[in-house]
């Protein structure tokens, strides 16, 4: 029960040396996840090898089409850095490109009314800001595919 | 109900057979309460003590205690021998609420039959009403410390609990068809079963479905009343040979099967290949064939309810109902205590009892296969609690002779 809260939580770690390639990546516009260099599987979420073969992996930019497997939209802030942000739709994507894993994101330009279980998606890069929380890091959020 | 193929995302952990070994032969509660100042292990404390007057049995007489130490300030054996002035001399970590409410019979079983111990007491409590004003402690800061929670769900929004759970919900309907109203049923099955419990925290607030309906949504589809309660509270009981059981002063609760199942995929639930099952498809055919029963023999069953979805969800993978039908068991009256065809939750759950995390569970399920629980349900005599962590779940059945 010792892990040091950053000033700057809920903002990710981009340096953190398991999963912070997800977020070096975002900052650059591209969606990244780990692929494992043996097999192929995506090794989602990451872990020191793949848990599928134990073979090593690497960040493997993906397409960013994919479906909302689940979502929920929330209506109180659970953390008071996401005062500003309530409501909001947050949930599980599947993408066309990485079978057989899920990515938890934010659902952005949606009407919060029409969004739907299935609903074709797609990755946009936004800004990520927290009320009382100094700075900002872009991140991958899903939007509506026309 | 027969399930002709196992999923293959997880298994049953190997327990020994424990039938006709122990029984449990005392059982306390603390006082629930909101936010009440008390320190965790003066709640553990009080219940036990309760526990020990239940069983007619004397402090000095203890001789084994089991705590989870992955909750702060438990009552462990320097606590137990300040509060007594006994230390007990076999201790285990492997006990406490959630699953090991459960597979405490287990580990208390094998140290009994190998003389550890002859008198063994589980308990947990928590503080965490008291201590949610200043969030340090709860179930929020316990999972924020997970790296990738923190890292790859938290920026999303996708955190805490009640946000998980809510999108499993949302998946379960869109699979099976459940509705609102069935999440609804079940808040308000388990607050009328509170109603009539003498120490449940929502004892006296009533809830009909229109109440439901018109509560304000915390995270689609989830409004307060799917979510368990934030409260102080703890709960106990005591575990000893059925042999000295039979001198004690209550009819004999024997400990009948105990199953443990485990998901593959950990604590990430996005990970879970089913997102809408829980390891009780593992643990509870392992826990019946140890006690030689079904699911159709259950009387009473007190199910991990930190969220309506996931009582609704092991309800369904013990085989209380068909997948896909445990919201049309709540809807039509399932699981009231008085002529449910399952009576759940009978002093009202994590939902509107008091959040102790299954312990309290036991103790009401150990007073339903007595016969003096406060919604007691006619003729109860095999009883079951299935405890749940997320990646973990396990399956205790009690019964009466």
């Amino acid at each position: 029960m010792t892990t040091h809260f950053s000033s700057t939580f809920p903002l990710p770690d981009p340096s953190d040396p398991l999963t912070g390639g997800f977020w070096s990546h975002a900052q650059q516009r591209v969606l990244a996840l780990p692929r494992c260099q043996a097999c192929g599987a995506w090794c989602w979420y990451p872990r020191a090898t793949c848990v599928a073969c134990s073979g090593p992996w690497r960040w493997t930019p993906v397409g960013g089409h994919g479906r909302i497997f689940t979502f929920t939209i929330v209506h109180k802030a659970f953390l008071p850095a996401f005062a500003d942000d309530i409501p909001f739709a947050t949930g599980l994507v599947v993408l066309d490109d990485a079978e057989g894993i899920r990515l938890a994101t934010r659902f952005s330009n949606i009407d919060l009314a029409a969004i739907e279980m299935d609903m074709p998606v797609t990755v946009r890069f936004e800004e990520l800001r927290f009320a009382g929380v100094d700075g900002s890091m872009l991140a991958p959020v899903f939007e509506p595919r026309p | 109900m027969a399930r002709t193929a196992r999923p293959s995302w997880g298994w049953a952990e190997p327990l020994d057979d424990i039938t006709g070994q122990v029984a449990i032969v005392g059982v306390g509660e603390s006082d629930h309460t909101r936010a009440s100042g008390r320190t965790t292990t003066e709640i553990a404390a009080q219940a036990v003590e309760r526990a020990l007057r239940d069983a007619r049995i004397d402090p000095a007489d203890v001789d084994g205690l089991m705590w989870h130490p992955s909750f702060p300030d438990q009552l462990d054996a320097g606590a137990f021998a300040r509060h007594f002035g006994v230390t007990p001399k076999w201790t285990s970590t492997e006990g406490g609420g959630m699953t090991w409410a459960a597979t405490a019979a287990s580990t208390a079983a094998a140290a009994i039959r190998a003389g550890h111990a002859s008198v063994v007491v589980n308990a947990f409590a928590v503080a965490w009403a008291t201590q949610r004003r200043s969030m340090v402690g709860g179930p929020g800061q316990q999972h924020a410390q997970d790296l990738h929670k923190r890292q790859l769900e938290v920026p999303f929004g996708w955190f805490p609990q009640p946000v998980y759970y809510a999108s499993i919900a949302r998946r379960h309907m869109h699979d099976h068809g459940t509705s609102e109203d069935d999440l609804g049923s079940i808040a308000v099955a388990f607050r009328r079963h509170a109603n009539l419990h003498p120490t449940a925290v929502m004892r006296d607030r009533s809830l009909s479905i229109e109440d439901y309906r018109a509560s304000a949504p915390v995270a689609t589809p989830f409004r307060n009343e799917d979510c368990s309660l934030i409260s102080d509270g703890g709960a106990a009981f005591v575990i000893t040979s059925q042999e000295r059981a039979r001198d004690l002063p209550h009819p004999l609760v024997a400990v009948a099967g105990v199953g443990l199942g485990t998901s593959a995929t950990g604590v990430h639930l996005a990970e879970q290949p089913d997102l809408t099952s829980t390891p009780q498809v593992f643990s509870a055919p392992a826990a019946f064939g140890m006690a030689g029963i079904t699911a159709a023999d259950i009387d009473v069953i007190e199910v991990y309810d930190p969220f309506t979805i996931v009582a609704l969800m092991q309800l369904e993978d013990i085989g209380c109902c068909e997948k896909g039908e445990g919201g049309e068991l709540a809807r039509n009256g399932g699981l009231r205590y008085d002529g449910g065809r399952v009576p759940c939750n009978t002093h009202g759950g994590l939902l509107s009892h008091a959040y102790v995390l299954g312990v309290a569970h036991v103790v009401e399920l150990v007073r339903q296969l007595r016969g003096t629980a406060a919604a007691q349900v006619d003729g109860a005599r095999v009883g079951v609690y299935a405890g749940y962590t997320g990646p973990q779940a396990s399956t205790l059945v009690l019964v009466a002779p």
